[in-house]
């Protein structure tokens, strides 16, 4: 089932009375989330990704396509009532504890007060922050202030949760706990929308990825699918082999990198894969297996930004 | 209805832990206080009015009771005094919500943008009317109990006074919401109580600065196109004590009976400008 969609989506935002100026955060955005995954969206600062997602929340208003959210149009309450939302660089009142932002957004998320304090107590417990519950968030570092949006986003028990930037300022214990949580989520059935630039904690936890460059979709597909080097193969081996055979090996196919019991090869075609596999074969070596090679995630989408520019 | 209830709530909190509305009601308690424990109709004639054992007056002063006048004062001076400093206490109420940040946090909650800005004007409102009727029930019981003048026309004059800050903080509003900024918005409510003033009283000074029958249209037009504040006041304040002195009547420009015209006028024109305030909000992108 796909929970948001996307429909030639475009943004621009006009500026100046006399001197009128035209920013394009969005340029025809057309992409799917499907239920119970974990999607992330990419892209380099003012790519527009905060831009998408406001307008899913009705924060913003596009300016031209169209798009749902659980098949509502957009600007149903409906969408909102079902969706959790972390802003990137939100801020609450500095004047309430941890406990009474919680209880207070609950309010305006119209749920109950009797329960609410049960939620927002063991949403504090969740996100590690109990024992802050009734400091006044002033004194919240910037990686607590994270978490406690993250507890805010959670109080209504989201079908869809929307997270912009949510490690941010977060050290490597409180990231690596946001990830878990995520993942459970994800286990539960939360259909889950995140924006990051930190590319490592992306591949990490999305499912699908969309990348986007200047407002446009440049790549949509799982991990894998974005992170496979074309034509470029890893054979797992038994043993090692030697820089000698290897130098036998380049002379028929050049490209071949050794690397312990890994050999990398390029191949265009099945013949150039057989004639190694021969290779090899001949010598005695066994195959474990063959994969693609794959790239880390950074690297594809550096990759697929500079071809863009280019 | 309890999202609506959850923001109305938070503005009400807002207003105090921010402090303005607290000392608000110290300075109103301590008006009271001083009221109370100082006013007393003299032992020796039972008519007379003391104040800190000073005689201020006696029975009729201009053709009203002595203490009807005292109330008219309090009622006049404070009236005004309540929508420069309601002004300063809420004026920045509006802008701080649509702050980049705390807007997308506001906007992304499962209650329309219409919603969202009434329940927020009616919080910012709840706070300064609570303030406006602790002054005017705590002063109300010091002349009742301490003169025996129970005033019903200075306590309904919580309510008028209330609506007239209601209708004058739409100037506010509108300025906030469209420069998100609060300084603007308590520029524009200061520039116009100044206004409104002038405009109230135009036939003596402003008609009188070009003779123009086109100018004096516009500024006609203005004053019924704007809040009337000074005509709202003074018209509540026939409700606590009417001036039977003509000379004294066109002094303080309070008419001789209670009038709802300049309710109705400011109503229209302030629910004009809310109206103005809602349409720019539900529009914008945040």
């Amino acid at each position: 089932m796909v929970v948001v969609q996307t429909e030639q989506l475009s943004k621009v935002y006009r500026s100046g009375l006399i001197r009128r100026s035209e920013v394009t955060a969005l340029r025809d955005v057309t992409v799917e989330v499907n239920s119970g995954e974990i999607f992330g969206l990419l892209g380099p600062n003012g790519a527009g990704k905060t831009s998408l997602v406001k307008i899913l929340l009705s924060v913003s208003f596009p300016s031209s396509g169209s798009a749902t959210v659980f098949n509502e149009p957009l600007g149903s309450l409906s969408i909102r009532k079902r969706s959790g939302y972390l802003p990137e660089n939100h801020r609450y009142p500095t004047f309430l504890s941890g406990l009474e932002t919680l209880m207070m957004f609950g309010r305006i998320h119209g749920l109950e007060s009797r329960a609410l304090k049960d939620r927002a107590l063991a949403l504090l417990q969740t996100v590690g922050l109990k024992d802050w519950a009734n400091h006044k968030i002033k004194k919240y570092s910037k990686g607590m202030l994270q978490r406690l949006g993250l507890a805010q986003a959670l109080l209504n028990e989201p079908d869809v949760l929307f997270l912009d930037e949510p490690t941010d300022g977060v050290d490597p214990m409180g990231r690596k706990e946001i990830r878990d949580l995520l993942r459970e989520l994800r286990n539960r059935g939360t259909t889950i929308f995140l924006n990051s630039h930190i590319l490592s904690e992306v591949e990490l936890i999305c499912d699908r990825v969309a990348i986007l460059n200047k407002g446009q979709v440049i790549k949509v597909g799982t991990v894998d699918a974005i992170t496979k080097k074309q034509d470029e193969y890893e054979f797992h081996l038994t043993k090692h082999v030697t820089k000698a055979l290897c130098e036998k090996l380049k002379k028929i196919l050049p490209g071949i990198q050794r690397e312990g019991k890994l050999l990398r090869v390029v191949a265009k075609n099945n013949k150039e894969m057989n004639t190694v596999i021969d290779f090899l074969r001949a010598k005695n070596i066994l195959i474990q297996s063959i994969t693609y090679r794959k790239s880390t995630l950074e690297e594809s989408f550096i990759e697929l930004i500079k071809a863009e520019q280019a | 209805m309890r999202a609506e209830l959850g923001v109305f709530r938070y503005t009400m909190l807002e207003a105090v832990r921010k402090g303005t509305l607290i000392a608000y009601f110290i300075i109103g308690t301590l008006i009271i206080l001083v009221f109370a424990v100082g006013i007393r109709l003299s032992p020796d004639d039972a008519v007379t009015i003391e104040f800190f054992g000073t005689k201020m007056g006696v029975r009729e002063i201009q053709g009203m009771n002595a203490p009807d006048f005292w109330l008219l004062q309090l009622y006049s001076n404070a009236s005004g005094a309540i929508m420069l400093f309601g002004l300063f206490g809420t004026a920045g109420l509006i802008p701080s919500f649509l702050d980049k940040g705390t807007a997308e946090l506001f906007l992304s909650k499962p209650l329309s943008r219409t919603n969202l800005f009434i329940s927020r004007f009616l919080g910012a409102l709840g706070g300064i009317s609570a303030n406006i009727i602790f002054y005017t029930v705590g002063m109300w019981l010091v002349f009742g109990i301490k003169l025996g003048v129970w005033s019903w026309g200075f306590l309904a004059s919580a309510f008028f006074t209330s609506y007239m800050f209601a209708c004058f903080y739409s100037i506010a509003v509108l300025s906030g919401i469209i420069t998100q900024s609060t300084g603007v918005a308590i520029i524009m409510g200061f520039a116009f109580s100044l206004l409104s003033g002038m405009l109230e009283t135009r036939e003596f000074i402003l008609f009188r600065i070009w003779d123009n029958p086109v100018y004096h249209k516009a500024l006609d037009v203005l004053y019924y196109m704007t809040p009337q504040l000074d005509a709202m006041k003074n018209s509540a304040g026939t409700l606590i004590g009417k001036l039977n002195n003509p000379a004294m009547r066109q002094m303080t420009n309070i008419p001789e009976q209670f009038t709802f015209l300049p309710y109705l006028y400011s109503t229209l024109s302030a629910g004009a400008l809310y109206a103005l305030s809602i349409l720019y909000f539900k529009r914008k992108d945040y």
